[in-house]
């Protein structure tokens, strides 16, 4: 008992670094909550929102490059069907 | 599980060669990543992008999962452990959450690349594409912190490896 040593508990670096990146984390989940930053939060890394591979995910998870996909293909479809009504008129 | 020392320095010689060139490859995407940004030349947008696609399914994914799996190699084939130093631990941690958000980030490349491949996409649509400048950039500053890690190796162990440590002794 008298020889037994007593463990020396977490150094302080690791719990400075520890409450840094509670911290980054806490500030990350705010700017993803107030929608601080646009589409680039970590709320785009939702798996289901990627590719549409789950048809039940929501809209706050969508991928921006699928919804500027989307965006493009209906202005296209828009101005092609615009044109062509032009040409039949 | 002890490797002996030919095998210790294999695996420590391929980790730090897919390490160091995962930062590289990094390096090597950033500036494409930043041509998205800056750049209003449809041309050079459409490059930028199709070649973040390339370095990023090519060079980065590959090196940065060959690096996640060497250091656990690394880690549990020698006497540091994966659970004994909270360096290691930290390094792990960091090491797998870069790497979660480089394979989802990289779905999101792919469709960008190929919207701006696409030669019936806009010059206008092809601006109003974002970039992943904030996940490229963020991704370096963790792999410079993880590399920062491993070469200070800063003291403490976990009560784990404490033990582990005394019943050594």
């Amino acid at each position: 008992m008298a020889d037994r040593a007593e463990y020396p508990g977490m150094p302080r670096w690791v719990k400075i670094t520890g409450i840094a990146l509670l911290v980054i984390l806490l500030i990350a989940f705010a700017l993803v909550a107030l929608g601080i930053g646009g589409p680039h939060g970590p709320g785009r890394h939702g798996g289901a929102a990627q590719g549409g591979e789950d048809a039940g995910a929501s809209s706050a998870g969508r991928d921006e490059a699928s919804v500027l996909v989307q965006g493009a293909r209906v202005t296209r479809a828009a101005a092609h069907t615009t044109a062509v009504g032009a040409l039949h008129r | 599980m002890s490797m002996g020392p030919r095998l210790r320095k294999l695996a420590l010689t391929v980790h730090i060669a897919a390490s160091v060139g995962w930062i590289g490859a990094v390096l090597a995407y950033i500036p494409l990543d930043l041509a998205t940004r800056a750049s209003e030349d449809p041309l050079t947008l459409r490059a930028a992008y199709v070649g973040m696609q390339l370095v990023a399914q090519w060079a980065i994914v590959p090196l940065a999962c060959a690096a996640f799996a060497t250091g656990l190699v690394v880690s549990l084939g020698t006497s540091w452990g994966l659970f004994r130093h909270y360096w290691v631990i930290l390094s792990l941690a960091l090491t797998a959450i870069a790497l979660l958000v480089l394979l989802s980030e990289t779905r999101t490349i792919s469709t960008l690349a190929t919207i701006a491949a696409d030669p019936t996409t806009s010059d206008a649509e092809l601006r109003a594409l974002p970039s992943t400048l904030v996940h490229s950039i963020g991704g370096l500053v963790v792999l410079l912190i993880i590399l920062a890690l491993n070469v200070y190796k800063p003291r403490g162990l976990t009560r784990y490896g404490w033990r582990k440590q005394q019943e050594a002794q």
